[in-house]
């Protein structure tokens, strides 16, 4: 009894490391998600309303996902206050003091590519720029999809197989 | 200070401030690899500082807040305005009705003067007619059309819509007048002046409109079609004094429709003359 006992908490610990491994990967997921969705509200403002950044980012702040609004509010008040950098410089800064918004590498490269043409273009330019980076993100969401999908499977099949193998050993 | 002013390069900032007094500033002209001029208390001064690219695109990039696109159609007619009212004038290369390659920024510093218009408010208190307010260009017009809009908002108590195209008279920011222009005024940025007075006429029940610049055959048209409907006009123009109003024809055209009763006539060194438009040329 107490072997069986000790194989299934085994194969759960097993298990469980698994799941921590891939939920990092998830995480990345929800931020790019996250950030994807919070460009497609961006691009509808710069469309349709054309509000200057400042105030764009407060809305966003208002509007967009718990994760991405401390971001989006401050980078509007930076902006507000800003007097001698670039918008782009103040922009970055921003998503470093939040940690890259939890973005993988491909994500924060997206960011940067936003942020370099980001109010500088007239609205129609603007709105392509976005839809250019919407698409990259959502290929790169894609891929990380993926790729969760087939390590989820792979380390539930390491932990269940491992903890398969410890319960026929100790039994 | 203007906020704007801020943004100026630290060199030419600290030269402004040895030069000048930079709450009095009224001007700053700034051509790029050339001496940058400023007027301060009318008096105009060249300073040694040499604007460079870089300095214009971050002047521009913090006029327009960061949002060219938000700017974009007034950029194609020459200037922006920043959220504090001051007015940029854009040079440069005219591409595909857009300026691009800026080469010179002029940055003229909104600064509401209470009770200039004193005088032209006990004007129109006896004579609540329409009022034209001539002027050379830099002169006063707007600051003097500003305050009367206020006066005749809070002192005289009536309602007056404001048909603020080129956003000088309330420096609308997010459709919020930063600019005092009083409580019983509604105003309207943006757009072209012949649809936003209509708009105004239509919508907002006013009894005087205002207007900055009369400029154009279709200004010319709007005022009309005021002037008709029972409403009083404050309106500016461009003009040396009466005598240019005989010789340009769009003033011309106003003043055979009799549209303007009132006449402020400013000279230049910040004071003003009134008199009855009718009488006079009769």
């Amino acid at each position: 009894m107490i072997r069986m006992i000790g194989a299934v908490l085994i194969g759960c610990s097993t298990a469980y490391m698994g799941v921590s491994l891939s939920a990092g990967a998830r995480r990345r997921l929800q931020a790019v998600t996250a950030f994807r969705d919070s460009l497609l509200r961006m691009q509808q403002k710069v469309t349709f309303y054309r509000l200057p950044l400042p105030a764009l980012m407060r809305e966003l702040s208002l509007e967009t996902s718990d994760s991405l609004a401390p971001f989006y509010a401050l980078a509007s008040d930076r902006l507000e206050k800003n007097r001698t950098r670039t918008a782009e410089a103040v922009l970055l800064r921003c998503v470093r003091e939040q940690e890259n918004l939890g973005l993988p590498e491909e994500g924060l490269q997206c960011c940067s590519k936003l942020f370099r043409c980001l109010g500088r273009m007239d609205s129609e330019h603007q709105a392509e720029a976005l839809r250019r980076i919407i698409g990259e993100l959502d290929e790169l969401e894609g891929r990380l999809r993926e790729d969760l999908r087939r390590q989820g499977r792979c380390y539930c099949a390491l932990g269940v197989c491992g903890g398969l193998a410890v319960t026929i050993l100790l039994v | 200070m203007a906020e704007i002013l801020e943004h100026l390069p630290p060199a030419l900032m600290e030269e402004l401030r040895r030069k000048a007094d930079p709450a009095c500033l009224e001007e700053i002209h700034l051509r790029l690899h050339r001496r940058t001029e400023a007027v301060s208390s009318r008096k105009i001064m060249m300073l040694d500082y040499r604007a460079r690219e870089m300095d214009l695109r971050t002047l521009l990039e913090a006029a327009t807040g960061y949002s060219l696109y938000a700017a974009q159609e007034y950029l194609r007619q020459g200037f922006c305005t920043t959220r504090d009212g001051c007015r940029i004038g854009l040079t440069g290369t005219v591409t595909d009705g857009a300026i691009r390659d800026v080469s010179g920024l002029n940055i003229r510093i909104a600064r509401p003067v209470f009770g200039v218009a004193d005088r032209a408010l006990e004007a129109l208190r006896r004579s609540p007619e329409s009022t034209l307010i001539l002027g050379r260009p830099g002169c006063g017009k707007t600051t003097l059309l500003r305050d009367l809009i206020r006066q005749v908002s809070d002192r005289l108590g009536e309602r007056i819509a404001v048909a603020d195209t080129r956003f000088e008279l309330a420096a609308a920011y997010l459709g919020v007048p930063q600019l005092d222009v009083g409580e019983r005024t509604d105003v309207l940025s943006g757009g072209e002046r012949e649809d936003s007075v209509m708009m105004l006429l239509r919508t907002m029940n006013p009894q005087w409109i205002a207007v900055d610049e009369i400029t154009s055959a279709a200004d010319v048209r709007a005022m009309e079609r005021c002037a008709y409907c029972g409403v009083r006009l404050l309106a500016t123009a461009h003009a040396a004094g009466r005598a240019d109003l005989h010789r340009r024809p769009v003033y011309r055209t106003l003043m055979e429709r009799r549209i303007f009763r009132n006449l402020i006539e400013l000279d230049g060194r910040g004071n003003y003359r009134i008199s009855g438009l009718e009488e006079v040329d009769d």
